[in-house]
Order: C-alpha cells, then structure tokens, then sequence
C-alpha cells in the first residue's frame, strides 16, 4: 500500500516555496511595475499559510500517484526530458528517432514480451514516423528545426 | 448582416469546407481516444495551422474543437469510458445501449444531438457576443480587475475539490502571468536569468505543458488498460432516420438541455462535463420515465450530448467580448487570436468583424459537417484508434508536442518551460490542484494587472487610491458576484449538512 501524505500541509508548503522564490528573483522594481505581482505574492503566501494551517486542524490524507504503474510513469518522463536536453546536441531527428524508439520499446515490453526482430521492426517505424513529421514540418510548415551535430 | 453574408460566401469556397472537413475528422480522432481532452486536440493539431491566414487557423481549430467533443460520445457509448470529460453522462445510458446492441443507434442519436448542440451554440453566440461586446465597453480599469476576479473565483470553486487549493492555483497562474516586460512600468520581471522570459511564458507553451503532459504521463502510467476489451458491434441497425424522428419527438429535452449548455458554457472554465452532468441531471428529473436513466434511455444520451456540443460555441461568448475562456480549450484560441495579433473585444466584431463572423459561422458548419463525417467515418476513425497500440500512441503524442511547442518560436527553452511547467501540473493535479485555474490565472493576470494598476494611477491624487477599485456601481455588481462565487461552496455545504441533520441521516 501506498503511503499516505497530507496534501493540504504539502499543496501550503509549495505555495510558499513558489513564494520565496519569486520573492528572492523580485530585484529592485519601480512602484508600477512591482504593485501588482506585491499583491499577488502576498495573497499566495497567506492562501499557503491558511492551507498549512487546515493541513494540521483537518489534515487531508491520500496516497499520491496511485493511477496506473508509477514506475513506467517515471520512466516515460526521464524519457521526455532526456529527448528535450538531446535536441540541440544531437540534433531533432537523431535524438528523435531514439528516443520514439526507446519508449515504443520501454512500454510495449510491458504489455507483452519483445523481440529482437520486433525490436528492429520498432526502430524502422519510430525513423519512419520521425521522418515524416521532420518532413511536414520542415517542408510545407517551414520550420527550422535543431540539427545538432548530425543534420 | 451583410458581413455575415459575406463572411458565409468566405467559408463555402472548397479549400475552407476542405478545412472544416479535415478539421471535424482531426477532432472526431482525438477526441474518440479514451484520455484525450478537447484541449489536447487542440494543442497537438495547433502546429499544422501555423501556415494558415488568421480566419483559416481558428476555422480548423473550431472545427476541431466541435470533432472532438463530439468524439468523446464514441469511447463513451462503445468502450464506457469518456473520450473527452464532457462525455461522462454519455456512458450512462450510451454503454448500455452498445450492451445491448443498440450501439449504432446510440452512434445515431448522439450524432443528431451533437448536431443540433453544435448549431444553438453557434446561434447563441451570433446573438450574444456583439451585444456583450458593445457593454464591455462601459468597463473601465475596475471593472476588468473585478471580472479577472470573478473568473478566477468562479474557476476556483467550479474546478472541483478544495476552494483554497483553487484559489491557490489561481494565485500561481496569477504569478506566471507576471513572468516578462510588466505591461505598465516597462521593467523585466522574474526571468530567472532566461533571454526567452523577457517575453513572458508563451500562453501556448503553458496550455500545452499544463493540459497534454499530464494526460500523456497518465496515459503511459495507465497502460493499454483504456483501449482493452473494445467491442465495437451492433445488433440493431442505426435506422437514422428513427432515430431522428425519436430525438426530435422530445423537443422539451433538447431545448432544455441546450439552454442548460449555453447557461453553464458563460461561466469561466466551468467546462463540458458540468454541463453535460446538470443536462442529463434535469432530462432525468423532468422524464416521465427516470427509472429508464441508466438502462439506455435516449433522452439521457441527447441530453449529455445536445448540451456538450453548445459549450463549443457558447463558451467562446466570454472569450470573444472579454477575452476570458468560457472553457479550457477556448484558452487554445485565444492563444490563436493573440499571435495573429487579435485582441478579444468589439473591435474584433467591427474591424475585424469577417474573421470573427466566419469563424462563428464556420463552427455550425463543422457542426453539421459531423453528421457525414461522424457516420460514415466515425466507426472506420474509431477502429483504427482501438487498434493503435498505446506504445505508439504516447511516443506519438511526445513528439507533436515537442514539435509544436518548438513551432511556436523556433526555441528548445520553450520545450524546456513546457515540461517543467507539465510536471509542476502533474504534481500539482495530484494534490488537489487542478490545471484550469493555473491557466485562467495566467490568462487573467494581465488584464487583472492592467486594471489594478490604471485604476490605483487614477486615484493617486487621492488619499486612499486603492479605493478606485470600489466605486462605481458596476464594479459592485461585479464585487457581489465575485463574494458568491467564493462563499457558494460553503453556503451549498452548510445546507448539505442541515438538510442531512434534518432528514436524519449522517452526512456524506
């Protein structure tokens, strides 16, 4: 079983964590354009000092993340951010191609046993799927996209 | 009216009925796959309108819109699970109908309500939205401050869960929307450093980041779970016709269930499945037979239906006098307007006014364009969904994304925003604190900070300027309406209990 958290203490918490932050990157401002995100700083830091405040009196106890397999949910965001940090390096069809390749393969091989011909079969799609959208998008939208160290 | 006339001849040239028709199928595919939002439609398809004029990007985008929600009845009637969430109270009595084969009739009915939804809401807006445009123009500086208010709160409490936790995400949107150049002073803030910032946080890029990951990253942790076990068969033939003598033999429930829509489509974020929910609510209710709810009644099915697909259109009445989204996708459009250089307001319906009829317009043709796509194709479009496998789908999905977020403005630091700002949502869903109100405050924070600021420079002669903001009448109404809004929750909770305590029973 899956442990269960407050969220009310955590959702305060991160308020004013979002708080202190904004709070630190503020600088030196004019009263024009500082008296609004003033107002709205002090309004999220009471709304997270209340919500902090609940959090002890009338805690809200729930497990997070208990949908589906957190694990491959994990995974699949590593995944997406690893692609996202590739494409200026490796350029957008490269690391692309690898990365639609690795998570056909990470999540079909949850679903049944993968094999190597299958595997290749994958790889073949992922350039081919890559490939088109490279096209369309370069070719009828005009989008430059990143080339990296390949093309 | 004649530039209704002329906007109309516009929209019957071939490459525009092409368009609509692309559009509505487009939709029609998202929508109909279990999981995926209108909103996401929206999103995914954004980059392929990129090279479009402003009139043909936001008629593929309305068109879209239209095919989605009314995708969502497919994987509702055909699979039990809501393609959209404003396809909910569609699984009610739509599943038991494909139970027990009926499911081609159940494809029917929903096909002619969405139809019928589709063009009230398209009428609904053509009456309202130039009158509304024209008393927006009696708003000063307190009176858009008092309207961000209200929207934010509204969304705030109709968002489902905690009033705080709302609020708390209203306030953080708030916050992003004051990320770049402050619109009065002039002075950069809060750019951490990035070049990207100075420009603020590209709506699009937070809508995308804020509604798609985290559907994405569900739909990855969940599995092949919502595409299993699809049977997609029917005993009955559809007998359109039949179907559509039954549905129009009940016109009281489609009037209601239209009206309904349109109501609950004004309000902020209130969004499809409210709608949906309170239309089959009161179909029930009003039904000479609600023991028949459930069990496969029609009424049940048109009511969810007929009112979803008017929020298409009626929810576009704020966004287009007001700018503020009457619901989450229509945060995708006004993203839309904004990088053609449109501003919300009368002007739109004045100087730009052939854009903003023919793309009124062009949502009742994507309506009507739903019967032929919807039944000719719409089975074929939901075979090939149910086949595709979900390792294809999430990769798939990752890179137009990727792709469109990039599109936006040729920057890798804007995919970067995009995933951070994603799993910010993510975890945030996961407490309790949903994406809407974090989007609507970014939508609203300009517009709250231009009249927070002009109308406290108005009052600086005086001594208490903050005083600007409570003085005319208007902005009281707006004031009243804004405490309702935040007391409503506690005040239907308190009579929850008392009506509980009375009836003897212990409260839920």
């Amino acid at each position: 079983m899956r442990r269960e958290v407050n969220t009310h203490l955590i959702s305060g918490l991160i308020g004013l964590m979002i708080v202190v932050v904004f709070w630190m990157r503020r600088g030196r401002l004019s009263d024009l354009s500082s008296m609004f995100p003033d107002a709205v700083l002090v309004i999220l830091a009471l709304l997270s000092l209340a919500l902090i405040v609940i959090g002890f009196t009338k805690p809200e106890m729930r497990a997070l993340f208990t949908e589906g397999d957190r694990p491959r949910m994990v995974v699949t965001a590593a995944t997406i951010l690893a692609w996202i940090l590739a494409i200026p390096r490796l350029g957008f069809f490269v690391s692309s191609v690898l990365a639609f390749a690795v998570l056909t393969w990470y999540l079909g091989r949850a679903q049944r046993r993968v094999t190597l011909p299958t595997s290749l079969l994958w790889v073949v799609f992922s350039a081919a799927v890559v490939g088109a959208f490279y096209f369309v998008f370069t070719r009828f939208l005009h989008v430059r996209l990143p080339q990296g160290m390949f093309f | 009216m004649e530039l209704l006339q002329a906007a109309f001849v516009q929209l019957l040239q071939p490459q525009m009925l092409l368009i609509i028709f692309a559009g509505v199928s487009a939709g029609l595919l998202v929508g109909a796959m279990p999981g995926l939002t209108a909103t996401m439609a929206l999103a995914v398809l954004l980059p392929f309108t990129f090279t479009m004029d402003a009139l043909q990007g936001l008629v593929a985008l309305g068109a879209v819109y239209m095919g989605a929600i009314y995708g969502g009845a497919f994987a509702a009637i055909l699979v039990n699970t809501p393609g959209t969430p404003s396809s909910i109270a569609t699984t009610f009595d739509g599943y038991p109908m494909a139970k027990a084969g009926r499911a081609l009739e159940a494809i029917s009915a929903a096909t002619i309500a969405s139809v019928i939804g589709g063009i009230v809401g398209v009428i609904a807006l053509l009456l309202l939205a130039p009158p509304l445009a024209r008393l927006a123009l009696l708003f000063g500086p307190a009176e858009y401050f008092w309207v961000a208010m209200l929207g934010l709160t509204l969304i705030a409490s109709l968002s489902g869960g905690s009033l705080l936790k709302g609020l708390l995400g209203g306030t953080i949107g708030l916050l992003i929307g004051t990320i770049g150049v402050s619109p009065i002073g002039g002075e950069t803030r809060f750019t951490f450093g990035l070049p990207v910032l100075q420009g603020g946080i590209e709506l699009i890029v937070a809508l995308i980041g804020l509604f798609v990951l985290p559907e994405l990253l569900m739909m990855a942790a969940r599995g092949r779970g919502a595409l299993a076990d699809v049977t997609v068969g029917s005993v009955a033939r559809s007998g359109f016709m039949k179907m559509l003598v039954e549905v129009l033999s009940k016109p009281g429930n489609l009037v209601r269930s239209c009206i309904i829509g349109q109501i609950i489509a004004v309000i902020p974020g209130a969004g499809g499945s409210i709608t949906s929910l309170v239309a089959y609510n009161e179909a029930k209710r009003a039904s000479k037979h609600p023991e028949r709810f459930g069990k496969g009644a029609i009424e049940g099915l048109v009511a969810s239906e007929s009112s979803n697909n008017v929020m298409v259109a009626g929810s576009m009445v704020p966004l287009l006098t007001l700018g503020i989204p009457g619901a989450p996708p229509d945060a995708i459009i006004l993203g839309v307007l904004m990088l053609h250089g449109l501003r919300p307001g009368l002007e739109l319906f004045t100087t730009s006014g052939m854009l903003a009829y023919g793309f009124i317009l062009s949502m009742g043709l994507a309506a009507l364009a739903m019967l032929p796509v919807g039944l000719l194709g719409g089975r074929l479009i939901y075979k090939a969904i149910v086949k595709t496998p979900y390792n294809f789908l999430v990769p798939g999905i990752a890179l137009i994304t990727i792709l469109g977020t990039f599109a936006l403005r040729n920057s890798i630091t804007d995919v970067l925003i995009m995933f951070i700002l994603g799993m910010t949502g993510f975890v945030l869903k996961d407490l309790g604190i949903d994406s809407a109100p974090i989007v609507l405050g970014l939508i609203l924070g300009v517009i709250a900070e231009m009249g927070f600021v002009q109308s406290l420079l108005r009052g600086a002669a005086d001594p208490y300027p903050i005083l600007k903001l409570f003085q005319n009448p208007l902005s009281w109404v707006l004031i009243v309406l804004t405490i309702l809004s935040v007391a409503s929750p506690y005040v239907a909770a308190h009579v929850k209990r008392r009506r509980d305590s009375r009836n003897g029973g212990t409260p839920a």
